[in-house]
């Protein structure tokens, strides 16, 4: 029994900490029905300086249409070693992408913004469709988008 | 030997040679082949010919006009030029906590 009880209390001192520390934090977009092929989603982090710090997702596989997100683009080189571990397809017309990442604490309020450029096959290329501040108030709030995003927000 | 023996050895030599000179036709032919190498050669050239053609559509891609591409389908025709992630493990860039791993969903 005592040495249940010290397991126990080993394994919860080094749970709590860790809950204390994680962000879940739930990025959705709605798509527009823009009637073209899947969109190319680029989601990328600027400080408050409003320079690049890093990528967050990576919507759409094929390097070669990287350049169309241009700010992003701009940004890396597209260096896909900034997006290896979270790309994934690109985001149909009329979709909803939900994206559920473990993010650092220090990001919110702290001047860090969101960005987000959107590419389409045949389309016009929209850099900086979404651009929202990463704030705890702005938490659970829908920005709409400028062509093919209807909507996005995100969830702590 | 006799004569005839010689005269047999003789015939079988010659028909011989003769078998290995029609052998040797097929590798003139060849021979024309390769001379045939500039219409390949040519091919080569329409091949670039392509590829500006394909520069052409990289032009208009630079615009604003968004991408051009076969990817109806988006990402899942295995193609080249697709990204392969190393591993599901986001890149260390200070914006993840260490050890997570990202969920996605599309509905």
């Amino acid at each position: 029994m005592k040495s249940f009880m010290a397991v126990l209390a080993v394994t919860t001192a080094l749970t709590i900490p860790s809950l204390a520390s994680a962000a879940q934090v739930t990025l959705t977009t709605k798509m527009r029905s823009y009637g073209g092929n899947g969109a190319y989603l680029a989601y990328y982090v600027t400080n408050a300086q409003g320079r690049y710090v890093g990528s967050l997702w990576m919507a759409g596989g094929k390097t070669r249409y990287y350049e169309h997100l241009s700010g992003w683009y701009r940004a890396t080189g597209g260096n896909t070693a900034e997006i290896n571990g979270i790309t994934g397809a690109s985001v149909g017309s009329g979709r909803t992408l939900k994206v559920t990442l473990d993010l650092a604490d220090t990001l919110f309020d702290a001047g860090y913004q969101l960005h987000i450029d959107a590419a389409v096959e045949d389309m016009r290329d929209s850099p900086n469709e979404i651009v929202v501040p990463l704030t705890s108030a702005g938490a659970g709030k829908a920005v709409s988008g400028s062509r093919y995003i209807a909507n996005f927000s995100f969830a702590r | 030997m006799t004569f005839q023996t010689r005269l047999l050895a003789a015939s079988a030599f010659a028909l011989l040679l003769a078998g290995s000179a029609a052998q040797a036709m097929p590798t003139a032919e060849i021979g024309n082949d390769n001379a045939q190498a500039t219409p390949i050669t040519q091919v080569g050239f329409h091949w670039f010919g392509d590829d500006d053609r394909g520069r052409g559509d990289d032009d208009d891609r630079r615009g604003s006009h968004g991408y051009r591409g076969d990817d109806d389908d988006d990402d899942d025709d295995g193609g080249k030029n697709m990204i392969r992630q190393q591993s599901a493990t986001p890149p260390s860039n200070g914006l993840f906590n260490p050890g997570s791993t990202p969920a996605v969903q599309s509905n």
